[in-house]
């Protein structure tokens, strides 16, 4: 399951598994934030192709409007996909402490 | 010095097939094939064009037909046998992974052919009626793209589902194309009627391929990305020996030496990374994100090479359970090499 919501500081928190299930949700919900918009991945369990799309959707949106997708807390299983992907050359991605 | 009536009698006569391409190349929504590498096979077609008039000219002394029927039953032949050639070595390099560069490199060939074919004969009626430059750039360039585009997609989807890529593979292909392109030379009496038939048919019958490649490209990378990321998180868990990919590895142990089973796991784990980054750079493509190729990657090939010539043939068929090896999979890493 995947649970998505703003969390403090205006952050969206994501926890749970960003699957090809959940993505749909995800989108309709990131399709609602503008401007510098940080994702709080620190419960996020998993991620596969079809949550890095909702991903890079959102982040060229964003784009168009100035804004951009941090995502931070990012787990160092989660990071890997992230680094050997090359998606760390577009999306700004801090990791977990 | 040509006159302008030739400079515009030649922008129509070569135009449309390359403006045909183009639009081929926009529509294509992953960017699976470079600008540059388009160009080399449009140049392709160009060198089939040059083989072609000579093997022409010695079958139609040969054949001992008269001009209309040479070009009904013998040329078509022939010109797509040659085109043809280019597609087969291409599909042979595994520089084709989908039906969607399968087309665009097809089209590519047939517009390269086309241009040199409406030039020659540009030079030889210097004048004759618009009608003919807009029929043969409007009509028969394009018909030479889209029956080398179908001989590709043809002969890809066949090779596919035979995986192997046998000479026999491209029969259907080549007979269909021949005969579109002997069937658009015997409407030559009324070329206005063929040139429509090629409007009405082609766009249509791209759109479907472009539909079902790019379903089938987004089936591959979603699957694909998953399993090469759990791969990549199994590798990196330090479980790897418990699982049944580490027995697996245990086994070979007995049967190929101790630094090449090293090499072994250093390969499992590089082609792994550089298969995933290949499928990242789609996805992202995919999104409009077009990323560069870093150093790190590219030096990584470098290692992948080292490590191949070290594990040997043997240790690499060995491995082929371990990894995804179809023709796509050998593609993306040659599309994230060069």
């Amino acid at each position: 399951m995947l649970a998505i919501d703003f969390g403090p500081d205006d952050t969206v928190v994501v926890a749970g598994r960003l699957d090809a299930s959940q993505a749909p949700a995800a989108q309709a919900f990131l399709d609602g934030v503008d401007g510098t918009v940080t994702l709080d991945c620190s419960r996020l369990d998993y991620i596969s192709s079809a949550g890095l799309g909702v991903l890079l959707k959102t982040h060229k949106r964003l784009l168009a409007g100035s804004g951009k997708l941090r995502l931070t807390g990012v787990h160092s299983h989660l990071r890997d996909i992230f680094v050997y992907s090359g998606f760390d050359q577009i999306l700004e991605i801090e990791p977990a402490r | 010095v040509p006159s302008v009536k030739l400079l515009l009698s030649g922008l129509v006569a070569v135009a449309p097939v390359l403006a045909f391409l183009g639009a081929l190349l926009y529509l294509d929504g992953y960017k699976l094939v470079p600008l540059r590498r388009v160009v080399l096979v449009v140049a392709a077609g160009v060198a089939t064009a040059g083989a072609s008039y000579g093997v022409n000219a010695f079958a139609f002394g040969a054949a001992g037909l008269d001009f209309a029927s040479f070009s009904r039953w013998v040329s078509p032949l022939t010109e797509e046998l040659l085109k043809g050639a280019v597609i087969v070595v291409l599909v042979y390099l595994n520089r084709i992974g989908f039906l969607v560069d399968a087309a665009i490199f097809g089209f590519a060939v047939g517009s390269g052919f086309a241009v040199v074919e409406n030039l020659y004969y540009l030079e030889q009626l210097r004048d004759a009626a618009w009608g003919t430059w807009i029929v043969r750039g409007f009509g028969t360039a394009i018909m030479h793209g889209g029956t080398t585009a179908i001989f590709a997609v043809m002969g890809l989807a066949v090779v596919e589902r035979w995986r192997r890529a046998g000479p026999a593979a491209f029969l259907p292909g080549f007979l269909l194309a021949a005969a579109l392109h002997s069937a658009y030379n015997h409407l030559s009496a009324s070329p206005a009627m063929s040139m429509l038939a090629v409007l009405v048919v082609l766009p249509p019958l791209f759109h479907v391929v472009f539909r079902q490649s790019e379903n089938a490209v987004s089936d591959w990378l979603g699957k694909g990305f998953d399993a090469d990321a759990q791969m990549l998180q199994l590798i990196n868990s330090g479980a790897l020996s418990d699982s049944p990919v580490g027995r697996y590895l245990h086994a070979l142990k007995a049967k190929l030496e101790g630094p090449v089973v090293a090499d072994v796991l250093c390969y499992l784990r590089l082609y792994t990374e550089l298969s995933l980054r290949a499928k990242g750079i789609l996805l992202m493509r995919e999104n409009g994100f077009d990323v560069p190729v870093d150093e790190e990657t590219k030096a990584k090939f470098a290692e992948m090479h080292y490590l191949e010539r070290s594990i040997g043939r043997t240790g690499l068929l060995a491995l082929k359970p371990l990894l995804h090896m179809s023709r796509k999979d050998l593609w993306q890493l040659y599309m994230l090499e060069k």
